[in-house]
């Protein structure tokens, strides 16, 4: 069952997850090139939803022009290429607490995509690569089946975190 | 691994979708949902209102929005609320009426088991249909009761011992039986009081339903039955008794498959782990007269099985 | 594993097994409640007379509606979606497929069309997406390897992007399997290598997947020693009805342990080496097999361990130290795959470069690596696969698969495990 026990505090630690990791991977798309390469072959216009059954949270992001990722306004989240639906919150909360890696929660049946499955594939490559700059070296052993530091890694990650905390976009329109 | 089989036919089903292990019922509502599922029955025996059982599956359904309707199961009749839609049944206590009610009603059936099993539960033994999803979550686990988990493991053991000898074995259901009693070998390695081994037991459980309601039962599991339905004793007490006899049977006409799990010693040492902590009064040559006479009226086949191995465990005396 | 660590399981369907099993198909099909099926088949399988062999048992209890044999190996959407228009015409009510895994995994996207009212499979990729009540599938193997009469996943083509596409749900589990020697008696004895290396594969990494459990990895372990066991004798003597059963068997087993446990690195490259340059899907599994457990094997050493009982037996298993037994069972399997060579007279190819087109030419180059390399990066196989690999790496290992050298696993990274 989940931990802890009380739901709005569960939910709440959530919220503030999935805006913070929708956050950072926007900025990431704009700092990392191995995110960059990755968008870079995602379908133009590509939208990617990550949500929590039944109510959320979740994000959704966006291929932009400038061949960056845009975490779209709650209000534009309708309809996405691929959809992955983490199917429980509690089940959301164990991902979130790094007690599982998205890999294992995939291979567990956790994890619902709708779509094609080779963008899911790009997604989870992309939420990893930036749980690498996020989380301290030992949380994020425990999120990734392999830990690649990133060459500048901690220069990176300041400007990872800085554009997360003020939320500036990495150029391009949607 | 075992010896391998001749040339022979079978059919095999077991029908179930299965949730196993930590977190498994947070998977109920969402698969609910995905079957259109909005308003499930919740049936369970009148004492556990209040228990871990209840309160893991209740939570969980409200955690995710999803309406329920409470039903206490008792022995005259169920019935259930207009617009239920599924039933979901707690513990082996309900089983029984919740296979009838959903096989009659044509409602999907999701079972919440837990280490305390006859190994009737996950089967299809009732109406000759499974449950459609079967829940095995260690957190919904009432208090411990290291004789009732015991008494689930002797009675798994039995089953899953007997299967992997009857005719109608084959190498699909050869593969639960020995996932079963691996379970089982597990379950002796940690004290009994314990998550893991609770949890070992109750698997071992519903693979031993699921091998049963494919092999049938064997010799010492339809005595067992016979000698619980007289009122004397319960059928894991009886297997406790009986199984020895048959692995001693085993040994001289030598176990086609039993040979994987390390044969009739190992099953041996397995029974050896559990029946200690059962709690069964001591009364082996109760069982055994009860057994024989039984036996001797009985006109079906296990009957005459079961009198050849008091035979052969006669002539080794 | 830890044992209250969380899996789900899916059986497969009413599996029949025998040699007389054909005989039970009118009276099974009258239990599912069917009265006008669609027969899909291939060509290959009408030509050689399976599929009216099915049919004439078939038509004692429900004459089939309609009959389909476009389908090509490596099917695509366009096949399942044509024949879910036949189904549509003919008022057809449940789906019977006789062929290998592209028969069945294109009746299985057809059953999603036509049970969901869809006219393209395109929008309904994905994993665990999908579920509800199906029409009835019954699943008649001609080939012992696919296992797709087991599984709960389809793997079709897009013809638009030429990538796999994947389909994972427990509706689409079959809800009938049958299989009865005289299914593959007309095979010829190249595909039965590829068909039981195929089978091999999805046993071995169905052992060492992230996703694998208890269930899956008994009928692993038994399904790797039917296999090891069989295989030989069916290609040295391809009338062995007994064996032919027991490889069926084998690979039905395979199929639902991979279908609960996934598979991995293997399936990934050869799911995407198939679809750019055409090779049957057994053959690119049996060329990589070895070469995928080399990249993994820090990562599960123990388990490959634990492999090399059903593939060597007790003798060799126990004469062992066990830190050696892992090694020891790659080089069984490369053994076990020149032996399949061997017995096929040099028709079963060893590596990548020997498989050659009908004007003799190589159908894979050294410049298609690449194409394969970037299109098995979204092959959702690789979320299962014990140790994660980028495209340089995945390059790696088809390069050499492709000489038939040995892989450098000094290039391997090892990641956090280190």
């Amino acid at each position: 069952m989940a931990f802890p026990r009380s739901r709005r505090v569960r939910q709440f630690y959530l919220s503030m997850l999935f805006l913070i990791t929708g956050r950072a991977v926007q900025a990431a798309s704009g700092i990392d090139p191995d995110i960059r390469r990755e968008v870079s072959r995602l379908p133009e216009d590509c939208t990617l939803k990550l949500t929590v059954w039944p109510k959320g949270p979740g994000f959704t992001l966006r291929k932009t022009e400038a061949g960056t990722l845009r975490l779209l306004p709650p209000q534009e989240t309708s309809d996405a290429d691929m959809h992955m639906e983490i199917q429980a919150p509690a089940l959301g909360f164990t991902l979130f607490t790094f007690r599982e890696s998205s890999a294992a929660a995939a291979s567990k049946g956790r994890i619902t995509a709708s779509g094609e499955l080779a963008l899911a594939c790009s997604l989870v490559r992309i939420l990893n690569r930036t749980e690498i700059y996020l989380l301290p070296r030992r949380i994020a052993l425990r999120a990734v089946k392999r830990y690649e530091s990133p060459p500048k890694k901690h220069r990176r990650r300041l400007h990872v975190l800085f554009r997360t905390l003020i939320f500036k976009p990495p150029g391009g329109s949607p | 691994m075992s010896s391998v089989q001749q040339l022979s036919s079978f059919s095999f089903h077991a029908g179930s979708q299965m949730f196993i292990g930590a977190q498994a019922l947070d998977h109920l509502p969402y698969v609910l949902h995905q079957r259109g599922i909005s308003r499930p029955a919740v049936l369970h025996a009148p004492d556990r209102e209040g228990t871990s059982l209840m309160k893991s599956v209740t939570d969980v359904l409200a955690d995710c929005g999803m309406l329920f309707f409470p039903v206490v199961f008792r022995q005259d009749a169920v019935s259930l609320e207009e617009h239920t839609d599924a039933v979901i049944a707690l513990g082996n206590v309900p089983a029984r009426a919740a296979h009838q009610l959903a096989f009659q009603s044509g409602l999907p059936l999701a079972m919440v088991l837990t280490d305390l099993q006859n190994c009737t539960e996950a089967g299809n033994m009732h109406t000759g249909v499974f449950p459609d999803y079967l829940f095995l979550d260690p957190s919904a686990y009432p208090r411990a009761v290291p004789e009732l988990t015991a008494r689930t493991a002797v009675a798994a053991l039995t089953m899953l011992t007997e299967s992997l000898q009857q005719d109608r074995a084959h190498d699909i259901s050869c593969c639960f039986s020995e996932a079963g009693i691996g379970q089982l070998q597990e379950a002796a390695r940690q004290p009994l009081r314990s998550l893991q081994a609770r949890h070992a037991a109750a698997e071992a459980a519903l693979e031993a339903a699921l091998v049963r309601s494919n092999t049938g039962a064997g010799t010492v599991s339809s005595v067992c039955q016979a000698l619980s339905s007289s009122g004397f004793t319960f059928p894991s007490e009886a297997s406790a008794v009986l199984l020895p006899l048959l692995l001693a049977q085993m040994d001289q006409h030598g176990g086609r498959f039993l040979f994987s799990v390390g044969g009739s010693r190992e099953i041996l040492r397995l029974l050896d782990e559990f029946v200690p902590s059962a709690g069964f009064p001591r009364r082996t040559d109760q069982i055994l007269a009860l057994a024989r006479s039984t036996a001797e009226l009985s006109h079906q086949h296990h009957g005459r099985d079961i009198l050849r191995l008091f035979d052969t465990a006669g002539a080794e005396a | 594993m830890k044992s209250r660590q969380f899996f789900r399981f899916t059986p497969p369907g009413r599996t029949v097994v025998g040699p007389r099993a054909l005989e039970t198909l009118p009276e099974l099909a009258a239990g599912l409640g069917i009265s006008a099926p669609m027969v899909l088949t291939d060509q290959q399988v009408a030509a050689s007379g399976t599929s009216s062999l099915v049919i004439s048992f078939l038509s004692e209890a429900a004459p089939p509606a309609a009959v389909f044999d476009r389908i090509a190996p490596d099917p695509d959407f366009t096949a399942a979606e044509a024949a879910a228009e036949l189904y549509r015409s003919s008022g057809c009510d449940s789906l019977v497929a006789v062929g290998g895994g592209s028969v069945i995994d294109t009746a299985k996207g057809v059953n999603l069309l036509v049970s969901q009212d869809r006219e393209s499979l395109r929008p309904m990729q994905g994993a665990w997406n999908r579920t509800g009540v199906l029409r009835p599938l019954i699943a008649l193997p001609t080939t012992a390897g696919s296992g797709s009469e087991a599984t709960q996943t389809a793997v079709l083509k897009d013809p638009d992007t030429g990538r796999t596409c994947s389909f994972l749900s427990p509706a689409l589990v079959p809800d009938l399997a049958v299989l009865d020697p005289r299914l593959t008696e007309t095979l010829p004895t190249d595909m039965q290598a590829a068909g039981g290396l195929d089978a091999l594969t999805h046993a071995v990494e169905a052992y060492i997947s992230l996703g694998k459990n208890p269930l899956s990895d008994r009928l692993a372990l038994r399904a790797t020693e039917l296999i090891v066991h069989h295989l030989p004798r069916i290609l040295a003597s391809p009338r062995n009805q007994h064996a032919r059963l027991q490889l069926s068997v084998a690979a039905h087993l395979a199929g639902t342990a991979f279908s609960n446990s996934m598979v991995g690195l293997v399936h990934t490259l050869g799911h995407s080496a198939g679809a750019v340059c055409g090779i049957p899907h057994g053959v690119c599994m049996s060329i990589l097999l070895p070469y995928g457990l080399e990249y993994s094997s820090h990562r599960c050493m123990p388990l490959l361990a634990d492999l090399l009982l059903p593939v060597a037996g007790r003798g060799v298993y126990d004469s062992l130290a066990e830190e050696t037994r892992g090694i020891h069972l790659i080089s069984q399997i490369r053994d076990f795959i020149r032996e399949v060579h061997r017995l096929t007279k040099g028709a079963h190819p060893l590596r990548f470069r020997d498989i050659l087109s009908d004007g003799n030419i190589p159908v894979m180059r050294p410049e298609h690596i690449a194409v394969i390399a970037r299109q098995a990066a979204g092959d959702p196989s690789l979320f299962y696969s014990p140790e994660e690999f980028s495209q340089k790496e995945a390059a790696e290992v088809l390069f050499a698969a492709y000489w038939g050298y040995p892989l450098d696993t000094d290039l391997v990274k090892k990641g956090h495990q280190k």
